[in-house]
């Protein structure tokens, strides 16, 4: 069998005859092949960085909330609430260390002569249960200070809020601003978190809110932290009964429900599953009209190169030579298409990964190249490309000398 | 007395043309001996180039034998006459027949790839085949960049690069002005004279005078054989 060298060799002069088709041939596969890597890398680093969050609040935790709310968003319209006094029944559950509870409700904030709606966010008013309240959501004041316990007239903001151009008049420590009306005054301004949700919101006393929407009892989400040792499955469960005799609904039919940061993060990747199975489908089928393309573009190769072909014959090749010869310059298509693709693939993902840092301030987002990613691309890339020539490629080999060096 | 390299015996092409039968060759008959110079010659549809493909393994015959070097070649299959063609078999054509994206020098090696000749000698044998030719100056211009006749030049280099006992070529100056086919006559008289076995397909009679014996083909056989006009 002839050296695969020089194979290689001789594919790379035949495909530098025309670079302008071969460039338009490896189009297809790139695009596919850049398209499949950034979307993985993407969508791996992202759930890299949620997995990073969850493993920041700790699995430990329990979130109990009305059923059908969206986690961490208040519901304005259903008439199911949770109050004090469900939280009152998680923190007497069996094993459940401490509990805290807070509110989520959309406002209309007043600033100058313009009106705008946010979430307002409550801190509960315990040292204890504000610590919890303030890790759990990574918040850190790191302009002014935090407002008092039970303060009535102080607010802390997320940092979009007191971004320049949101208002006429940017929001600093000491904005006097109206929420539902109700003069307050910005005390502080949190680090950015990542989070759009928390980072726009307005942030104050537990009491405060309450008093603020005439709710003296509302709880919007409780989180319970199981105690140490404590399987956290076992708990929630010990919770869902516990609320279900307090609230009087048979099991089946619970208004509320009780989720561990690993169900919140089983359901958050299967969503991801899902947008990344069809994503990469869609890039797949984008690889498949590439291998098309290369098809066509090695059958035109055979008519192109019927003469050339009855030469190598004459010479000495074998049908089995003429057919690797093909196959080494289709499977060179797809491995160059591939090469660019995992290169244009990872430079798009760096760009989503800069850009995420860019608009929301931290850097969360990570994208992640692992080695089968890049290995599996390119070998696939290699293996649509010979795929695709293997038929141009036999129908070149069986080709009779004869015929071939007559042909014009 | 020198021992017959080719044997043609009683050799039939038929093609099939719809529903007729043409019969290109009909009983070719004929012998070339090693280092003998032969012309074949014969007017346009007497069959000549059917013959050149059956002695040069391009084709096989429909029926009859062809003994190349003692072995009969008339039922190979195409991968072994392939392998027999490129040791045993030089090609010169009309149209020359370079690959056109390899330069002169490749295009030497290309015969020496397909019989895994080791690298550096292949190297080594090319450069010397095109100082042969007189084109070592020409050694990485491409088939476009060379005039037809150095192109034939290089095809004759190509055709010697596996050392084949026989160099058979077809119209080898049909495609040149005269001055360059006197070249290339020249060049396989030398080839002869060295002591390689040449037939060359014609119908030019200047050219098939070179040989030492002519064999004139009509209607797909052997109708006269006579003395060529070339001296040693």
């Amino acid at each position: 069998m002839t050296n695969v060298v020089d194979f290689v060799w001789i594919a790379f002069r035949n495909l530098s005859r025309s670079h302008v088709r071969t460039f338009l041939t490896m189009l297809g596969i790139f695009i596919g092949i850049a398209a499949v890597v950034s979307l993985v890398a993407i969508s791996q680093g992202l759930k890299d960085s949620i997995q990073a969050q969850f493993d920041k609040i700790g699995a430990d935790k329990l979130y109990i909330s009305v059923k059908n709310t969206n986690f961490g968003v208040g519901s304005d319209i259903s008439s199911v609430k949770l109050t004090t006094e469900d939280l009152d029944r998680v923190k007497k559950s069996q094993n459940v260390k401490t509990a805290i509870a807070y509110n989520i409700k959309a406002a209309t904030v007043t600033v100058g002569f313009e009106n705008g709606v946010h979430y307002l966010i409550d801190i509960p008013d315990t040292a204890d249960e504000r610590e919890l309240a303030i890790a759990l959501n990574s918040l850190e004041v790191t302009t002014g200070k935090m407002m008092r316990k039970n303060d009535p007239d102080q607010v802390v903001i997320g940092a979009e809020l007191a971004k320049p151009g949101l208002y006429s008049k940017t929001l600093g420590v000491g904005t006097k601003i109206l929420v539902n009306g109700r003069q307050f005054q910005v005390a502080g301004i949190w680090k950015k978190v990542g989070d759009p949700g928390t980072d726009s919101s307005v942030f104050m006393s537990q009491k405060t809110l309450r008093e603020l929407i005439n709710e003296p009892k509302l709880v919007t989400v409780i989180v319970a932290q199981s105690a140490k040792g404590a399987n956290p499955l076992t708990v929630a469960e010990t919770v869902k009964k516990n609320l279900r005799s307090f609230r009087n609904v048979k099991e089946g039919d619970e208004d509320f429900e009780v989720q561990t940061p690993d169900d919140i993060l089983r359901s958050l990747n299967t969503v991801l599953d899902i947008i990344q199975v069809v994503l990469v489908g869609v890039a797949v089928i984008s690889l498949v009209v590439g291998g098309i393309g290369i098809m066509n573009t090695m059958y035109t190769a055979t008519l192109e190169r019927t003469t050339e072909i009855g030469v190598m014959k004459a010479i000495g090749a074998r049908n089995s030579d003429i057919m690797v010869q093909f196959l080494v310059e289709a499977g060179f298509l797809g491995m160059a298409g591939g090469i660019i693709g995992v290169a244009l693939g990872a430079g798009i993902a760096y760009l989503v990964q800069i850009i995420a840092s860019f608009y929301l301030g931290s850097n969360l987002l990570h994208v992640y190249f692992p080695w089968y990613l890049i290995v599996g691309a390119l070998t696939f890339a290699f293996v649509v490309g010979s795929l695709s020539g293997a038929l141009p490629a036999w129908q070149a080999s069986k080709l009779p000398p004869v015929e071939a060096l007559r042909y014009e | 007395m020198a021992k017959p390299i080719i044997e043609c015996r009683d050799v039939w092409k038929t093609y099939s043309m719809g529903d007729v039968k043409v019969n290109a060759l009909q009983g070719l008959n004929l012998i070339v001996k090693e280092g003998e110079f032969v012309s074949i010659m014969g007017p346009s549809g007497s069959g000549k180039s059917t013959a050149m493909n059956m002695i040069g393994g391009l084709d096989i015959p429909s029926k009859g034998s062809i003994f190349l070097d003692g072995k009969n070649i008339a039922h190979l299959t195409e991968s072994d006459l392939a392998q027999i063609r490129g040791r045993k078999i030089g090609f010169i054509f009309q149209r020359f027949n370079l690959i056109n994206t390899l330069t002169a020098k490749e295009n030497i090696l290309l015969p020496m790839m397909f019989q895994d000749t080791p690298l550096a000698e292949r190297q080594r044998h090319a450069t010397e085949l095109l100082k042969m030719v007189e084109l070592d100056d020409r050694t990485n211009h491409k088939p476009n960049e060379l005039s037809g006749g150095q192109q034939q030049r290089v095809a004759i280099a190509r055709a010697l690069a596996n050392k084949p006992q026989v160099v058979l070529a077809d119209e080898p100056t049909g495609n040149l002005d005269s001055k360059s086919g006197d070249i290339i006559m020249t060049f396989l008289k030398k080839l002869h004279k060295e002591g390689r076995t040449i037939i060359v397909v014609t119908h030019d009679e200047e050219v098939a005078k070179c040989a030492d014996r002519i064999y004139i083909l009509k209607d797909g056989t052997i109708v006269k054989t006579q003395k060529g006009g070339y001296v040693r």
